[in-house]
């Protein structure tokens, strides 16, 4: 493996992959090795921030969705998404009992099942203590950290799986040179939108749970008024 | 009444209600030093009680400190919670009368647990849904105390740990308890003096507090006789739980609390959701200490609508009720 596919493999963990970049990783002949090697990074990562965020490391969905894409000549079957979907959600709550991660978005998984063309992105870059700069010579970046993460990439359709009776598609026209942008800001909306839930949530605990005003102690920050 | 009840010792107002209650009921007697009673303390003393002192808060790898202070000044609470650790900030509640009950304390409360025991059609109070057993004595906070194992009956709700003030009843340590026997969070008094009452200038804002909102327990016209207008309902729960706000078939607002006497979540619903965001996550969950917030985006009347619940709860639990949102129409 060239170090220059290296390069686009870190960037790519830390949300920084440019279109060229991403082209570079998704064209590769040797698949198995950028997958062992996004794998290692990710563990080397983790490692060294000595935290407890590798719970969905193994989960690896890619040959699942490649599988599916090339039986349909890249188009999903209904039956082949909820196929999909189950599976992954299977995975997904066999590994929720072991996290203890604040804010750890999960949209993909069902976005990936119904995309025409996935890769899978693992970047979250929220709630980040960190202050230590990492040794060099690691390729790592950012000791934001991680969860895994699909997202689509060109001419993506999602679905909205709310039920099996009203589900329905919207089509994505964002460009993948967009799309670090608007997810950091989508990020920061969702980060805030649960700050002031968990602050409403928590003001009728504090009444209702039996223990009072002690319970406050779990909302972190709050607009003073 | 509740000034001059509040300088009694609270075991004698606790055998007073006791004895209140037991007669007309029918001879269905608790041991004074079962969990049961204990609980019921718990949910008086930490409401009227005067205190003051520190406690940690754990969860994950995290501690944080916090200094409370507590004191009823003619039958209203007054509270202060400061944080001690990085941005000065604090809690202020003031003038929360004690006869202001909501539905969570009434379902810890000793005679709704004897009514539901009676097979009366009120809510059954926590003894339904977890199961109790006194689990020897200890010390915390250099008091003694009495500890309490609380066992959830199903899996939609956490275990509880709870170290209960011999003397009072008061709250000192609590630990969550989740899948694996993990502590998810854990409170602990460090130090706490009990019985002298503070002044009320003691609770004036300090410049960087969050006045914190009072939700009526009960609510009054133009919400549960109001016909007309749309609202929606979470139509899956586990058993137990009831809305903190009384008499109401429909939530007309953005947010539904829901409690089972120990365990408490919100229901959130945003009907104007911004589509270039929606495209950033039809579906997300967030996890810290026990709190859970799971959020995804729901067709409902052709609308994407976003619904998020957050609560003391397991994920699983919270996406279940996530999904049985829906709307009524009433017209």
């Amino acid at each position: 493996m060239s170090d220059q596919l290296r390069e686009s493999i870190s960037a790519l963990m830390d949300g920084e992959a440019d279109e060229l970049e991403l082209r570079r990783i998704m064209s590769t002949d040797n698949d198995e090795s950028v997958r062992s090697t996004w794998a290692r990074y990710h563990l080397v990562r983790e490692v060294m921030q000595d935290n407890d965020t590798g719970a969905y490391r193994h989960l690896d969905i890619s040959s699942q969705v490649s599988m599916a894409i090339g039986h349909n000549n890249g188009r999903l079957s209904e039956e082949k998404i909820d196929q999909l979907e189950s599976v992954v959600a299977q995975k997904v709550s066999d590994d929720q009992q072991k996290t203890i991660v604040w804010w750890r978005p999960m949209a993909g998984f069902a976005v990936a099942a119904s995309v025409a063309m996935a890769v899978i992105v693992g970047v979250q870059t929220l709630e980040t203590n960190a202050t230590s700069e990492l040794a060099s010579g690691f390729p790592v970046a950012s000791k934001a950290p991680m969860t895994s993460r699909v997202y689509p990439v060109a001419g993506a359709s999602m679905q909205a799986s709310g039920g099996a009776s009203n589900a329905v598609r919207y089509q994505s026209s964002e460009l993948p040179g967009d799309i670090a942008a608007s997810r950091a800001a989508a990020d920061l909306e969702a980060r805030h939108r649960l700050e002031r839930y968990m602050l409403r949530h928590t003001e009728r605990a504090v009444l209702n749970n039996g223990q009072g005003m002690i319970s406050f102690a779990r909302v972190a920050s709050f607009d003073k008024k | 009444m509740m000034s001059a009840l509040r300088h009694l010792p609270l075991s004698t107002i606790g055998l007073f209600v006791f004895a209140c209650l037991i007669m007309p009921a029918g001879g269905l007697v608790y041991a004074d030093d079962s969990p049961q009673i204990a609980l019921s303390r718990m949910s008086h003393s930490f409401r009227e009680l005067d205190y003051h002192g520190t406690f940690s808060f754990q969860r994950g790898s995290s501690t944080e400190s916090f200094r409370i202070a507590h004191s009823v000044i003619d039958g209203e609470e007054f509270e202060r919670l400061e944080y001690l650790d990085g941005e000065k900030r604090e809690i202020v509640r003031r003038g929360h009368h004690l006869n202001c009950i909501h539905p969570g304390h009434k379902l810890l409360r000793f005679y709704q647990q004897q009514q539901a025991q009676l097979g009366s059609s009120a809510n059954a109070g926590v003894g339904s849904f977890y199961e109790f057993a006194v689990n020897g004595t200890g010390r915390v906070a250099g008091r003694e105390v009495v500890n309490l194992q609380i066992i959830p009956k199903d899996t939609h709700r956490f275990e509880h740990h709870l170290s209960l003030d011999k003397e009072t009843g008061l709250l000192l340590r609590t630990e969550l308890i989740g899948p694996g026997k993990t502590v998810l969070e854990r409170f602990q008094f460090v130090e706490i003096t009990i019985g002298e009452p503070l002044a009320g200038e003691q609770f004036v804002d300090a410049g960087a507090s969050y006045q914190a909102y009072h939700t009526e327990p009960s609510v009054t016209a133009n919400v549960a006789g109001n016909t007309v207008g749309d609202g929606w309902t979470v139509q899956w729960m586990p058993t137990g739980f009831t809305s903190t706000v009384a008499n109401v078939k429909f939530v007309t607002g953005d947010i539904a609390t829901f409690t089972d006497g120990l365990t408490v979540f919100s229901v959130f619903l945003e009907s104007d959701v911004d589509l270039n965001l929606v495209q950033r996550g039809l579906e997300g969950r967030a996890q810290k200490g026990a709190t859970t917030a799971y959020t995804r985006l729901l067709v409902l009347a052709d609308r994407p609508h976003r619904i998020t619940v957050v609560g003391e709860i397991p994920a699983q639990t919270a996406q279940q009720i996530a999904q049985s949102v829906r709307l009524v129409s009433s017209r």
